[in-house]
């Protein structure tokens, strides 16, 4: 079992949590306070055909102090790790709150949680920053040259490492070490595109984002899976363009959990749906009036907000407000009956607890609602196959990988596209088609599930880069699903869209 | 601790390049008529190159003591050994050919969100007594960056930055707009202004017209031109076209100097704009399409990407540029698109029928060999006809390519600061409005 990072507990953790709850004694109206102290260990490697581009690494690290006072919320950061420079920040972040409080109309309040007192450690067996980097860039460069030995004129490789380390102490008694590690690994082969006017056409491995360490890498075999891509996207390029219309659609995990991502995990942030990001990343149908009585899709649909599944990217053992990680319903038969919560919305939405759905990227940063692992779970009744969701379509598409995304600011209307686009005739796949993207609205998408894979087919996939709030942060998030069979969805043809 | 001792002290303790930066601001967030955040933070970093012959290893960490400085530099240098040659690898610029400093040390303290508290304090008190709500973001920001490197270049870059935007909506929700606007400082700002252009734009949509997707004439305001622009930017290197991955590129060659656009179209990058003045070197820790390490020092001065519709020369950083016989041109930090005199109120007068577009949003790549795009109107898609906005019109997810953008574009506004929806003050551009003819709104969205 891996231990806290002895070089982040040699920071001086103790002295600046000890100046933050001293600072904040001495505040009388003071309601609630709390200091975060980060460092990440950051490593992003970039590798192109038969050389290193770039091997950056950035160790960023500081300290937040929150706090409430007389119903307004106050925040200053600090790279500094110094006593002075916590009550610095204490005395900043007051003032703030003392000048903006003229401006409220409604107060900072938090739902209740019992202070913790804990030390929490991702599992994984190689902590990926320990990995030396001649052996992490040996092995990408291995697998680039497969591709181009294989054909490929282009074979590129990113890998993005993090090691995360908090300490978080509040004035409630919370005091909270945790660690945990992430990766991302991708391979990306390119041809030229003769057909296209030469233009280069590209194909991503099949590797995502985990929250393990780097043994995911190595079990994954790039160099073997190298080749078999370069063949794929001949296959590809090779491939009849789609005509549009309405198709059946079969997606595959690792084409769906972005679909999930946007309309349904995005779509039940209960901030989102008060308002709280309408002036950038937008809000969403599901307003909570209609929390029991909105249909957000099919009776198949039974989706899970956690901060528990093992090797999640938004796996944490507590959250950035010091809330133990749980699992909860979002949707359950198709109806809505839950949202993602911070202590702030518990609080504005009547609930006894949040679950849990604190972050924040930075020391920098306010910890926010963010989008904890929100799963689509797998056909409870019978372990439904792949080939048996295909067997279920005369006439459609299934997709494979997510490249293109977009959706709307209520989460209503989005369009994909996908790695791979295989005809499906008359029940089995038929080759590759090509062009391929799909637009719906997100209730008549999920209204049109007809068909769910069973435990056997769900996987989690996920981003490492999901974009929220102003300042914006990025957070890291899976995305557990099945394949899903989609009855007539709308589907264009991206050159055509060009034109 | 100064930049400069953090500077020296990578650079005394075996770093070839030393790239060490100061950055604080102030932040206040706006939902419901009631502010939701605040945040103030300050920031210190360093990054240090190890540089032996043609292999480079880079450290960076935030920093707060010249020692910490010297473990960075301790370990890029012991890294650089193990590490393969780099493949932009050239010899460092000395202080003769790098850029020369420009001006004096550049203005750096963060003003804070006080200027316009007091404005933003009016707007919700207006907002709540007419029933509307206010949605807000403010944030003043500046940074300090100071390079170093062992060939003896000694540059520094500083920038100050102030942007607010707002959204208006009316309660039953039925009516939503947008605004934002950018500046060195918040006092360059008028937020109460800007607060009244809202209220305008919320009486546009008292009349709400539904429309079905197709090819219209339209009129995009600065800030979506300021998305497209950034979009078309990120995709002008000389490596991207070389390769036949980028819409520069043709099946055996580049689309330098090819007629892409409108005559009416140029677009420039400009350090020395005074309203947006920026850095006018490369400095970098990390190599890329776009720069090298060593690169760092170069000289970034004005430079046109479009000149009358054409296509001028692609961003490249020496190594390529050598390699491939092309000329060298660094990435800037700024883009101008040329305006005209026309302001957009006079744009709007002389429509017979098109739609007005305040701002886009989730803005995706579909296609790279077109480099078509799709995303989506928000908060202030309006109709025109015979020359006055007559209601508000359903949102659109568009399926276009900021070339065929450009290359349609019929009529060009007076340019100014935008503030891109998407990309917030991170990038710096001067866009006007201009006309497009058929641009492609391919599905309808109800988002409001």
């Amino acid at each position: 079992m891996p231990e806290i990072d002895p070089t982040f507990l040699e920071l001086p953790l103790d002295v600046l949590a000890d100046s933050a709850v001293a600072a904040m004694s001495t505040i009388p109206d003071l309601e609630y306070g709390d200091i975060r102290v980060h460092r990440d260990l950051i490593q992003a490697i970039h590798v192109r055909e038969h050389d290193l581009v770039s091997l950056s690494e950035f160790e960023p690290r500081g300290f937040g102090v929150r706090l409430v006072v007389d119903g307004s919320f106050g925040f200053a950061a600090s790279s500094e790790l110094s006593a002075s420079a916590v009550a610095a920040a204490v005395k900043r972040a007051v003032g703030m709150a003392r000048e903006l409080r003229p401006l409220l109309a409604e107060r900072y309040e938090l739902a209740e949680e019992p202070p913790h007192r804990a030390t929490w450690v991702s599992p994984y067996s190689l902590n990926p920053l320990a990995v030396a980097n001649e052996e992490k860039v040996g092995l990408m460069l291995d697998a680039c040259e497969a591709a181009l030995a294989a054909g490929a004129r282009f074979a590129e490789f990113y890998t993005l490492q993090v090691q995360e380390n908090r300490f978080f102490v509040s004035t409630e008694g919370s005091r909270i070490l945790q660690q945990r590690v992430r990766l991302h690994p991708v391979l990306e082969v390119g041809i030229p595109d003769e057909e296209g006017g030469g233009l280069v056409e590209t194909m991503r491995s099949s590797s995502r984002p985990v929250g393990r360490g780097f043994e995911y890498f190595i079990e994954h075999d790039f160099k073997g899976e190298a080749p078999e891509l370069v063949e794929l996207l001949r296959e590809k390029l090779a491939a009849p363009t789609v005509v549009p219309g309405p198709r059946d659609l079969v997606l595959d995990p690792s084409n769906l959990w972005l679909t999930i991502h946007e309309s349904v995990a995005h779509g039940t942030e209960l901030d989102r749906a008060l308002g709280y990001e309408a002036n950038f990343a937008g809000t969403t149908f599901a307003t909570p009036d209609l929390v029991g009585s909105l249909h957000y899709g099919s009776p198949l649909m039974h989706v899970t907000g956690d901060r528990v599944e093992p090797f999640g990217l938004a796996t944490v053992g507590y959250d950035d407000e010091g809330v133990s990680s749980q699992r909860w319903d979002i949707i359950r038969e198709g109806v809505l009956v839950g949202y993602q919560l911070n202590r702030q919305m518990a609080k504005r939405f009547d609930q006894p607890r949040s679950n849990g759905c604190a972050f924040s990227d930075s020391f920098s940063h306010v910890p926010l609602q963010r989008m904890p692992n929100v799963c689509l779970q797998p056909d409870p009744e019978h372990d439904t196959t792949l080939a048996e969701l295909l067997s279920q379509v005369d006439e459609g598409i299934y997709i494979w990988g997510d490249k293109s995304w977009s959706i709307d600011q209520q989460r209503f209307n989005f369009q994909f596209t996908g790695q791979r686009f295989y005809r499906i005739h008359k029940g089995r796949l038929a080759g590759q088609l090509r062009d391929v993207a799909y637009q719906s609205r997100t209730p008549d998408f999920w209204g049109h599930m007809a068909g769910i894979g069973g435990r056997s087919s769900w996987r989690l996939e996920g981003a490492m880069n999901c974009g929220k709030g102003q300042p914006e942060q990025v957070a890291p998030v899976s995305h557990g699903c099945p394949p899903a069979l989609f009855r007539q969805i709308n589907v264009l043809n991206v050159r055509s869209e060009a034109r | 601790m100064r930049l400069s001792e953090l500077v020296e002290q990578g650079l005394d303790s075996g770093a070839a390049v030393v790239l060490a930066s100061h950055a604080s601001s102030t932040n206040c967030r706006i939902a419901n008529n009631t502010v939701t955040t605040s945040g103030s933070e300050e920031s210190s970093s360093a990054a240090c190159a190890a540089i032996s012959g043609d292999r480079v290893a880079v450290r960076a960490a935030d920093v707060q003591a010249a020692s910490e400085v010297t473990r960075l530099a301790e370990q890029a240098a012991s890294g650089v050994a193990s590490s393969p040659p780099a493949p932009d690898a050239m010899p460092l610029l000395g202080p003769l050919e790098a850029a020369s400093q420009r001006g004096g040390a550049p203005l750096v303290e963060d003003e804070g969100i006080s200027a316009v508290i007091t404005d933003l304090e009016g707007a919700l008190e207006a907002s709540r007594r007419e029933g509307l709500e206010l949605y807000a973001y403010v944030q003043s920001s500046s940074q300090i960056e100071l390079l170093g490197t062992r060939t003896g270049v000694r540059l520094h870059a500083g920038r100050t930055t102030g942007s607010l935007s707002m959204t208006l909506k009316t309660k039953d929700h039925l009516g939503s707009v947008w605004t934002g606007g950018m500046a060195r400082s918040l006092k360059d700002l008028d937020a109460a202004r800007m607060y009244s252009r809202l209220v305008a734009r919320l009486g546009w949509t008292r009349r709400r017209v539904e429309l079905p997707p197709g090819q219209y004439e339209v009129i995009l305001e600065p800030s979506a031109v300021a998305d497209m622009l950034i979009r078309l930017g990120w995709e002008m290197h000389a490596r991207g076209a070389d390769e036949g991955r980028t819409v520069f590129a043709t099946g055996g060659g580049s689309r330098v100097g090819e007629q892409m656009y409108s005559p009416e179209v140029t677009l420039e990058s400009d350090p020395g704009d005074p309203e947006m003045p920026s850095a006018d070197f490369v400095r970098t820790a990390r190599s890329s399409e776009y720069s090298s390490i060593f690169d760092n020092g170069l000289a970034a001065p004005r430079a046109s990407w479009i000149e009358r519709g054409v296509q001028q020369d692609l961003i490249c950083p020496r190594r390529w540029a050598a390699d491939h016989h092309h000329p060298v041109k660094a990435d800037a930090e700024n883009l101008v698109m040329r305006g005209s005199d026309t302001s957009l109120e006079q744009m709007i007068s002389t429509s017979k029928r098109c739609l007005l577009v305040t701002s886009l949003w989730y803005i995706r790549d579909v296609d790279p060999s077109s480099l078509l795009l799709t995303g989506l109107t928000r908060d202030g898609l309006f109709l025109i006809e015979n020359g006055e906005v007559v209601g508000a019109v359903n949102n659109f997810r568009f399926n276009e390519s900021p070339v065929r953008v450009l290359a349609r574009t019929s009529e060009i506004g007076r340019a100014e600061l935008a503030l891109s929806r998407e990309m917030g003050d991170a990038v710096y551009v001067k866009a006007p409005s201009l006309r497009v003819d058929g641009f492609f709104m391919s599905s309808a969205s109800e988002a409001i």
